[in-house]
């Protein structure tokens, strides 16, 4: 008797608990189902709707606008894009900030100018950077071929925006050089945070350079790898600004990724309906990856 | 202490390295720079010039006479400001609570939280603006404020509960049974040490918020709303842009934040590790 | 938990005060608010003007002088009219679509809204018939040909107010053409071959001979420069698109071999219009069809005027491209709520206004646009001789297909095929055919 009403009043008193952690959780929850899921809801709304071309939706309860976008020609190589530039974005980066944190970790003269260099980049609008940028690869009067040839490293301009190849390359130049900035901060505080203890016990071992950099630094750093890369693995994936401004899909929609692709779908083609579906897309593509990655992690966790 | 030839070839390596990359970064704000002194007709030379010609120093007059700058400015800075001071208050507490609360579906929340960090704007414009105008927020800056703190929200709570895992719990134990309720713990102990992690999450809310371009733009109708981006934005696409004036203002626009940063840099590195280690 | 709530009915006080600042800005915008007496009336208009009226009005930036021009006009109208007021809006034409369809989308289209196609609009039935809008005398006033143009293929009714109009002509680089010794620009493609080659051997190369802008923002006029000089087009006189007729196939083959030749700008598939300008200004480029605001922008650069060449073996004279811009007034279905008398009487007044020669046609003299009303034109003529040539050439002008519904669509996809014709895996005629393949017909 007396244990079941003990049982009953801790049991009350966890209830009270759990509803205090709801309550701790409401301003956030409120804010991401009004704001976030809210239009996510529309988006799936439009997706299975008919919209017409002056974006007013119609019906609910139609595939057309998955099976219009399936059967654009680009949609293939929309989709293809994406992971390349994805991929080869995130991957090039990570590799390069991490030797840009190793160095920047190290003390040495013009440290706090390098420190303040990589700020840079985030005061400025990523719209007038790739603004900036288009006008640097331009193949006429463009800075770059000026100041090559200035340098004498080239004889006549290269046409950087000429092919999709091409400008595709330059483009992912471009994102890298973008993505660096943000990546070596996440990584270097990760890097400040590890102990100093584990390297002196290993000079004491005798240990060398690479030694310590593959034994210590990177297992410890590697939590902040992973953050690194999932964090830009969304970034660089809905990233936006760099193709929209540069070549914006041209040629022939040979140089759009999924985001650039729906904004013109939606904006230059009134195909409001199949941008949504689109988006549907891209959400299922990102979802893949969190599973995946999670899994991966889980894996390597309990291992 | 003498240095090997490994170490004096490593720290060659090291500077060479670090000029590069400054290199490569700084070089399109050196080509901005650059070209906010030119007229346009040295600007389109073929081939290419590198320096102006004439230095149009009464360039940079021009755009702080017929730029409203610093209209463009406030209304950023609100966004920014706000934006953040919002997603930081309802991130805070959220955070918390998945740091060190017990709760049925603490771990469907927590992957819906990470789920929706995947949600682009840019992605759902359309179905922002339906919203927004539902909710009678179209056309003011309020709406934006909320929409950068909403958007930011799930990486903010991410990093902040990341940050809340690595503090021990025993101090803020010992702090609840001298009789401080759970709140007055937290705001005492726990807040005052994971303060790196909230200035680099405020940071990164911040400059999202400063960047903001997409929900502006389809939100914002208003001349006197316009922010900084909007308004830089808005001499694109016609024949003939005046391509100094959008370099010279973006290089003011930049100053005082970058100043701002300056004077934050010391916080900033320390602040992610906490997440990291937990992420 | 005091604290917390505390902190949270702050962040509400704080926003709270945030939203009455951002509201209170909405309603009166530059000081220009209804404030004046009830004296400022005339006793004529009183009957529907008393009422308060806002009339939303999203337009074009064509240059840097749009807005600060378009805001006075609508000060002095305002002025005119204490009773309505205009919240204009400019945006540059890279977003200006996006908003647009932002608005609309959520029922709250603007009333005016300046764009280049009305037809999107038209089968939603979300525009006003211009005749019900428009006064008549302004109806009057407007080139037949141009209220012509914007009747919609479908009913015959007009959904669009001529706003303004440019042509396309053949401009040629006067330095170039005297270095090499042309005298003229060329009439016919025979004519353009023999100048190209002449400027391409005389300049090894080093200057592009002639200018191609087959990118997004201009792809869909090759028909109208190498289909229509050469006896083709986008469709027939009852609205059926010949895209893959032969003579479309052989004037694009024309404009390939130009580009094979070497005798063309490098990458017409990403080149634009503004880009080219800038070509041709730097003695880069000899000749170019552009708009006929060219040479405003670029007033140093010497130019000679021509017609834009065509094809002497099928067609006998040159066609003009015309492009007109017109104003779509939005009707209730788009706002969520049928306009008052008092709010159509405005905008028909503020129409009314706005075209009266001495605003609108300093306006076109500022963007170096040529205006749709014939006032318009006469002050024009009277201000600017040099201009009314242009307006001479309006006349005859030509224009594009673009109000067919399907317009925008079969315009995406013959610019898309259009450029994989100039990457090589397309020939001209596989470019035209599935280019045919994207109209309604099929």
């Amino acid at each position: 008797m007396e244990n079941e009403a003990k049982l009953a009043r801790r049991l009350r008193r966890e209830r009270v608990r759990q509803m205090r952690a709801y309550l701790w959780l409401a301003p956030m929850l409120l804010l991401l189902l009004v704001f976030v899921l809210r239009p996510v809801i529309e988006v799936f709304r439009v997706a299975f709707s008919t919209v017409t071309a002056a974006n007013l939706v119609r019906q609910f309860g139609t595939l057309d606008n998955f099976r219009y976008l399936f059967a654009q020609k680009e949609f293939p190589r929309v989709m293809t894009n994406t992971v390349i530039w994805t991929v080869a974005i995130v991957a090039l980066s990570v590799l390069l900030s991490l030797i840009a944190a190793l160095v920047l970790n190290e003390t040495f003269k013009g440290r706090a100018f390098h420190r303040t260099v990589l700020l840079l980049p985030w005061a400025t609008s990523l719209l007038v950077t790739s603004a900036a940028w288009k006008y640097i690869l331009d193949y006429h009067y463009g800075a770059l071929n000026a100041l090559l040839l200035r340098l004498g490293l080239i004889k006549s301009s290269i046409n950087f925006l000429g092919s999709a190849g091409s400008a595709f390359t330059w483009m992912i130049v471009v994102g890298i050089i973008v993505t660096i900035p943000f990546m070596t901060f996440t990584l270097l505080s990760g890097l400040q945070s590890i102990s100093h203890d584990f390297y002196e016990a290993a000079v004491i071992d005798g240990a060398s350079f690479w030694d310590k950099l593959f034994r210590i630094t990177l297992p410890l750093l590697r939590p902040a790898i992973n953050v690194t890369i999932v964090l830009n693995v969304i970034y660089v994936f809905n990233s936006f600004a760099i193709i929209n401004t540069i070549t914006n899909g041209a040629p022939a929609n040979k140089t759009h990724t999924i985001t650039t692709y729906l904004y013109t779908l939606a904006f230059q083609k009134q195909k409001y309906g199949a941008s949504a579906a689109l988006s549907l897309v891209s959400f299922v593509v990102l979802a893949v990856f969190a599973v995946l990655y999670m899994r991966t992690q889980m894996k390597e966790d309990n291992a | 202490m003498k240095h090997s030839k490994g170490y004096r070839l490593g720290r060659v390596v090291l500077y060479l390295f670090a000029w590069l990359m400054s290199l490569f970064i700084l070089y399109p704000y050196l080509v901005m720079l650059l070209n906010s002194f030119k007229d346009l007709d040295t600007m389109f030379r073929i081939p290419g010039t590198l320096l102006p010609e004439i230095w149009h120093w009464e360039n940079y007059v021009n755009i702080w006479k017929d730029v409203p700058l610093l209209t463009y400015f406030r209304n950023s800075a609100v966004v920014a400001v706000f934006g953040t001071l919002l997603c930081i208050v309802c991130a805070i507490p959220g955070g918390y609570a998945l740091a060190r609360m017990q709760f049925p579906g603490k771990k469907t929340l927590m992957s819906l939280v990470v789920m929706t960090q995947m949600f682009s704007p840019v992605v759902m414009m359309v179905g922002i603006y339906r919203v927004m105008s539902a909710y009678g927020l179209v056309n003011s800056l309020t709406g934006i404020v909320l929409l950068v703190a909403a958007f930011n929200q799930a990486f903010a709570v991410w990093l902040l509960q990341g940050t809340f895992a690595t503090i021990s719990h025993e101090l803020e134990e010992a702090a609840r049974i001298d009789g401080c309720s759970r709140l007055s713990a937290m705001i005492r102990i726990v807040l005052p040490l994971a303060a790196p992690g909230i200035v680099t999450a405020m940071t990164f809310v911040f400059i999202s918020g400063w960047n903001e371009y997409m929900l502006s733009l389809i939100l914002i109708g208003d001349a006197n709303l316009r922010t900084i981006n909007l308004g830089i934005r808005a001499f694109f696409g016609y024949t003939g842009t005046e391509w100094w004036y959008v370099f010279g203002a973006s290089i003011l626009s930049t100053l005082p934040i970058l100043a701002f940063f300056g004077i934050l840099q010391r916080h900033l590195t320390g602040g992610l590790t906490a997440g990291g280690v937990k992420g | 938990m005091k604290k917390l709530i505390a902190l949270l009915l702050a962040a509400a006080m704080i926003l709270a005060a945030f939203a009455g600042c951002s509201a209170k800005k909405e309603g009166t915008n530059d000081g220009t608010q209804q404030t004046a007496d009830p004296d400022a009336v005339q006793p004529g208009t009183a009957d529907t003007s008393e009422e308060d009226v806002v009339i939303n009005f999203l337009g074009a930036m064509y240059s840097d002088k749009t807005e600060p021009y378009l805001r006075e006009v609508v000060a002095a109208f305002e002025k005119e009219n204490p009773h309505i007021k205009v919240n204009l809006e400019i945006v540059g034409w890279d977003n200006i679509t996006t908003r647009a369809a932002a608005l609309v989308g959520a029922g709250q289209a603007p009333d005016i809204y300046n764009a280049n196609s009305a037809a999107e609009y038209v089968p939603d039935g979300l525009l006003y018939n211009i005749k019900d809008i428009v006064s008549p005398e302004l109806l009057a006033d407007f080139y037949p040909s141009f209220i012509e143009n914007n009747r919609d293929a479908s009913d015959g009714e007009a959904y669009a107010v001529p706003y303004l109009a440019s042509v396309r002509a053949l401009y040629c680089n006067e330095k170039i053409f005297e270095e090499v010794g042309i005298e003229a620009p060329p009439k016919t493609w025979d004519e353009v071959e023999d100048v190209c080659r002449r400027i391409y051997e005389f300049y090894d190369g080093d200057v592009y001979p002639w200018g191609i802008d087959a990118s997004t923002t201009e792809g869909d006029t090759m028909i109208a420069y190498y289909g229509w000089s050469n006896g083709g087009g986008y469709v027939d006189d009852d609205y059926n698109w010949i895209l893959d007729c032969p003579e479309n196939i052989e004037g694009l083959e024309w404009a390939l071999q130009l580009y094979r030749n070497g005798w063309t700008n490098p990458n017409p598939t990403i080149e634009t219009r503004d880009d080219m300008q800038k070509l041709v200004a730097e003695n880069k480029l000899a000749m170019l069809v552009t708009a006929c605001f060219f040479p405003a922008l670029y007033p140093d650069t010497g130019l000679m005027i021509g017609e834009i060449p065509y094809n002497d073996k099928n067609v006998s004279s040159s066609s003009t491209l015309g492009v007109q811009d017109g104003l779509m007034i939005f009707n209730g279905s788009a706002k969520g709520g049928e306009d008052t008398p008092a709010k159509k009487a405005a905008i028909t007044k503020f129409l009314d206004f706005f075209f009266q020669p001495e605003y609108y046609t300093q306006f076109m003299i500022n963007e170096g646009l040529l205006p749709a009303t014939q006032s318009g034109a006469q002050r024009l003529a009277e201000l600017e001789p040099d201009q009314s040539a242009y307006i001479d050439i309006l006349g005859g002008a030509r224009f594009e297909a673009n109000n067919l519904v399907e317009w925008r669509d079969v315009m995406n996809a013959l610019i898309a095929n259009q450029q994989l014709m100039f990457e090589g895996s397309m020939t001209a005629q596989e470019a035209l055919e599935a280019s045919q393949q994207a109209t309604p017909a099929h």
